[in-house]
């Protein structure tokens, strides 16, 4: 039976832990990870199939996944099972909890937009008058990102606007078709009307990593586990973390293996939370610890994905939608409530995504089978589309809490997720639609479809907070370090520290400030503070 | 590893869901939503109300319910204006039932609140993909030069996970 005591138990192997795991290993500290599901042999759990193989024929099974809207009956045993793992809301706060639980967790999925939060993040409370500031502002981060950009291999165009900090970018030349692409007459003309209302447009920010993937378990795990300190267990499902109590301190976790259902205990000197934001919070919450403040599990919030305006070019259809004419993609960082005293119905901001090129959807058309067809075949390759993300502000009332009545596959009580958007969201896409309207009807364009409506909270795949950190321990259960504030040794590295989220993929964030908190912790363990 | 043979290669489908009249409304709806188009087989020839059949009659009560009432309902508008069912009716007496139903809808994930219109909606997503991910449609498509449902890497069950159901 082993006895061995870590000097650093992390749990979760995505992006966050594997970059625990890669600084923690390389200042030779032993470390222990413990990922909840298996390891994916991608050559061994994949077959290419044509989707007319399937039973379902790309359906997938009715009410497999409800909740996760990116599941198709190919990439559906990706996923964490919904009855294996389930969650509750209620049936009128929709919440879509979208869950990973292989070997790199969600790294593996990774859509690999990299952006760097801003000062209107960072420093937003000053800016709007509400809510709260980081304890930390971006010159804090800035070294963080440059160290992780070069690990991922960041492509941008640098701009040197405020609210889209540049980065250590590999330089992107290209047009707005992204690398390599072109800039066509249509894009053209939106860059002109864009800029005429004060609205910069750019290209997107996106990791090249190594052969198209930027995971963790390629960029992250296997320098860690060159350096002989880092041992990893799969198929370890943590129930609770074990504190010492004649310290105070924690000093390992109580997990269960996944198959057997053999109940273990781990022993270590530091435990680092990195299962994502909900799964550490979750593993707080049934744990008792890390929630003087009252705040644990509060302003859970991620960012609103939706809005759809398509036009469709007049000279492009009927077949002559040429390639100078039409194709291409731009990317406008946030534009609104960039100064003080800015007068709108919301706070906050977001981004727009434009691309040119596509065609009309059939349900644009209140038409069926040949009469639709024909229609379809007049505007294909003459359309422009236009889609937000845009930032839901952190509200303390949206939260989650343990549901002590369900359990998961292993007994662990679940989360119960209260979530609900508020007027900010829904003024936010009214005045993306409306802007997209502008442009595109200014620019003599058709208008074939506008809608201000968007997907559920969690969608974006991009859930923060509910560990928010902050200087005050009343108010926040992190430290600017990561460290919680009610016990030392013991840290959450995932997006759960977040308190403002931008309308930025968080990623770039995330691994910045798990980088960030693991060197201060490798110094702290090695003045003996921790 | 040895050829094995796909099911609907061999086999045909058998109904069992949605009633008789039920099934001959679908399937008549099927056709109109999706006729052969371009040399392509449609919804009839790819067996796509027989698909339909099988999958709602897996879907959650819901699904199942806004189909069947959508069925009963066209089959009773038939009868009313034109005293048959929907699956005898022709194709003008069949627009002139559906056109009414039929509204544009701008983002997917936000269905028309009328049941009707929702039924119809609901039709013409799934019927055009039970057609065009069939193994008829990929059989003609190789032949025609039109591309079916397409494919790719499909993830199997990567070990034997815990089920609690």
């Amino acid at each position: 039976m082993a006895t061995k005591e870590y000097d650093v138990l992390i749990v979760g192997s995505g992006h966050s832990g594997g970059m625990a795991a890669n600084v923690l290993t390389k200042k030779g500290i032993n470390c222990l990870m413990l990922n909840a599901g298996p390891e994916a042999d991608y050559a061994h759990d994949r077959t290419a199939k044509a989707t007319h193989e399937l039973p379902f024929r790309g359906f997938d099974k009715p009410g497999r996944l409800p909740h996760v809207f990116q599941a198709n009956e190919a990439n559906a045993e990706q996923w964490v099972d919904e009855k294996e793992v389930p969650y509750t809301h209620d049936p009128a706060k929709p919440y879509n909890w979208v869950r990973v639980r292989l070997l790199g967790g969600r790294s593996l999925f990774w859509s690999r937009q990299s952006f760097r939060l801003s000062d209107f993040e960072f420093k937003a409370a000053d800016l709007e008058g509400t809510g709260e500031n980081w304890p930390i502002s971006l010159a804090d981060l800035d070294p963080y990102y440059s160290q992780v950009e070069a690990i991922f291999r960041v492509t941008g165009r640098k701009e040197g606007w405020p609210q889209f900090p540049d980065g250590n970018f590999v330089e992107n030349t290209g047009g707005f078709g992204g690398r390599g692409g072109t800039s066509s007459q249509t894009m053209k003309l939106f860059t002109e009307l864009a800029n005429q209302r004060g609205i910069g447009v750019s290209v997107m920010r996106s990791s090249l990593g190594v052969n198209g993937l930027a995971s963790s378990i390629n960029l992250l795990l296997p320098d860690a586990l060159d350096t002989g300190k880092l041992d990893i267990v799969s198929n370890a499902i943590v129930r609770e973390i074990s504190v010492d109590k004649k310290t105070g301190l924690v000093n390992g976790t109580h997990f269960v293996d996944r198959h057997s259902m053999r109940e273990m205990h781990v022993k270590a000197k530091v435990v680092v939370l990195a299962a994502g934001t909900l799964e550490s919070t979750r593993l707080l919450l049934n744990s008792g610890l890390a929630n003087s403040s009252g705040v644990l599990g509060h302003y859970l919030h991620d960012q609103i994905y939706g809005v759809n305006v398509v036009a469709s070019v007049p000279e492009a259809r009927d077949g002559k939608a040429a390639p100078g004419l039409m194709g291409g993609s731009a990317f406008m960082p946030r534009f609104r409530n960039l100064k003080k005293g800015e007068k709108r119905d919301f706070i906050k901001g977001y981004c727009m995504m434009v691309n040119s090129g596509g065609g009309a959807s059939p349900n644009h058309f209140p038409l069926y089978g040949e009469e639709l067809q024909k229609q379809l075949d007049r505007y294909a390759g003459s359309c422009v589309s236009g889609s937000i993300y845009g930032e839901r502000p952190a509200r303390f009332e949206n939260h989650v809490r343990i549901n002590k009545d369900v359990v998961d596959a292993w007994g662990i009580p679940v989360l119960h997720v209260d979530v609900k958007d508020g007027d900010n969201e829904h003024n936010m896409a009214k005045d993306a639609a409306n802007t997209l309207e502008e442009i595109f009807t200014a620019a003599k364009w058709d208008m074939v479809s506008k809608t201000d409506k968007f997907y559920p909270p969690g969608y974006s795949i991009h859930e923060v907070g509910t560990a928010r950190m902050g200087d005050d321990p009343k108010k926040n259960v992190l430290n600017k370090w990561n460290q919680t504030h009610d016990i030392k040794n013991l840290l959450v590295v995932d997006g759960a520290a977040f308190v403002t989220c931008g309308w930025q993929n968080p990623t770039m964030t995330i691994v910045a400030l798990s980088m960030r908190a693991s060197e201060h912790l490798a110094e702290e363990m090695k003045k003996g503070n921790v | 590893m040895l050829e094995v043979t796909p099911p609907d290669s061999v086999a045909a489908p058998a109904p069992h869901f949605f009633t008789a009249a039920q099934f001959a409304a679908l399937s008549r709806l099927s056709g109109l939503i999706e006729p052969p188009l371009k040399g392509a087989p449609g919804a009839l020839d790819c067996h796509a109300p027989e698909f339909l059949d099988f999958l709602i009659g897996v879907s959650p009560a819901d699904r199942q319910q806004l189909y069947r009432n959508g069925l009963d309902a066209l089959n009773a508008q038939a009868r009313k204006q034109f005293n048959k069912t929907f699956a005898e009716i022709d194709d003008a007496q069949a627009h002139t039932i559906l056109q009414p139903l039929l509204v544009a809808v701008p983002w997917v994930k936000d269905p028309p609140k009328d049941p009707l219109k929702e039924f119809v909606f609901a039709v013409r997503q799934d019927v055009p993909m039970a057609t065009r991910n069939s193994p008829e449609f990929a059989a003609a498509g190789a032949g025609t030069g039109r591309r079916g449902g397409g494919g790719g890497l499909v993830w199997n069950p990567i070990d034997p996970v815990y089920r609690v159901y």
